[in-house]
């Protein structure tokens, strides 16, 4: 754990950060590039949402960035890529049901929900 | 449970700090705090339940009424909620900065950080208050069974719930700050911060997935 604790510390107090292969130098460091990296993924996925694309192709294209800018959340700013495993878990297990169960409705029949059966 | 330090989660260590181990005027054992740490994560686990069950209710409604949704989505303001977006992000990022202050041994720098958190996550919850009466005008409500009320119910039940919890940030936001300015945390003792952390960046994940979902697709 000591270990972790001094991971955080060597990001904490760093302005480079490796992008890529390249080293930069930025305010804040990492911490900096991945809200500008955030900031230019939600601008492509509001000018996408503009084209008028069908849904079969935007869906999987928007929703496939917003879980990228999610995973870029979670490992960088809450340091989930440096912590222990086990915290991987507490997220992962109700991540995985969540989303069976989102998978589970939306492929149920409507007739089974109330709303149908009274109409 | 002692063959791996990973698994040192469970263990108890028997140590004078114990009994200050909540409130970091003591130095906490690394134990303590992973187990801190992993509990936020069980809570982050579950509120992820929570949210999932609310986002498929309002997707499964959308597929069998996008008639509905359709005419309901018009009237959302994308350029206000992407403004909104951009803001959540932005105080997610001055929320890691104050960490990185206060692991650096700034207390002025936290306090500094953490303020500019709490304007952003209060900036956020007014313009989500200006789209709700923009949207009741358009007959956009909660109650009642016909139309545009149907989406309503599954339109605010995440995102306000996602909102009550941005005011719950601010708040806590706020109680960090006094402790901040109280010279109460250190380089060696910002648990609370860490904490108080990951509970702001899981309210900004929430909404990059709401953003999504509900507005954009």
């Amino acid at each position: 754990m000591s270990h972790d604790t001094h991971t955080h510390e060597k990001h904490a107090v760093s302005d480079t950060a490796n992008v890529f292969g390249r080293t930069i130098t930025v305010p804040g460091g990492m911490y900096s590039v991945v809200l500008g990296v955030l900031a230019v993924i939600t601008m492509i996925e509001v000018l996408l949402s503009e084209v008028p694309f069908p849904n079969v192709i935007k869906f999987p294209i928007l929703a496939a960035l917003s879980i990228g800018k999610a995973i870029l959340v979670v490992m960088f700013y809450m340091h989930l890529k440096d912590d222990s495993r086990i915290f991987i878990w507490a997220i992962g297990m109700p991540l995985a049901m969540a989303a069976l169960i989102i998978l589970f409705l939306l492929g149920m029949d409507p007739i089974l929900y109330a709303g149908q059966l009274n109409p | 449970m002692s063959d791996a330090p990973r698994v040192q989660l469970f263990v108890t260590e028997s140590t004078e700090h114990d009994h200050h181990e909540h409130d970091d005027h003591h130095a906490v054992t690394p134990a303590t705090l992973e187990n801190v740490k992993f509990a936020t994560w069980l809570y982050i686990g579950s509120e992820i339940m929570i949210f999932s069950a609310m986002l498929v209710a309002y997707l499964v409604f959308r597929i069998f009424n996008w008639e509905i949704v359709k005419e309901a989505t018009e009237h959302l303001s994308i350029t206000l909620v992407s403004l909104n977006t951009f803001i959540l992000l932005a105080s997610s990022w001055m929320m890691v900065m104050g960490l990185r202050a206060i692991q650096n041994g700034s207390n002025a720098g936290l306090v500094r950080w953490i303020s500019g958190t709490v304007v952003l996550g209060a900036i956020f919850v007014g313009l989500q208050v200006v789209e709700y009466a923009e949207l009741v005008h358009h007959g956009i409500v909660l109650t009642g069974g016909e139309g545009l009320s149907r989406f309503g119910m599954r339109f605010y039940a995440p995102t306000a719930f996602h909102g009550a919890h941005v005011i719950i940030g601010c708040l806590w936001g706020l109680w960090i700050i006094a402790r901040g300015a109280r010279q109460q945390f250190s380089a060696e003792r910002y648990v609370s911060v860490e904490v108080f952390g990951l509970y702001w960046h899981f309210v900004d994940v929430v909404w990059i997935i709401l953003f999504t979902f509900i507005y954009l697709i």
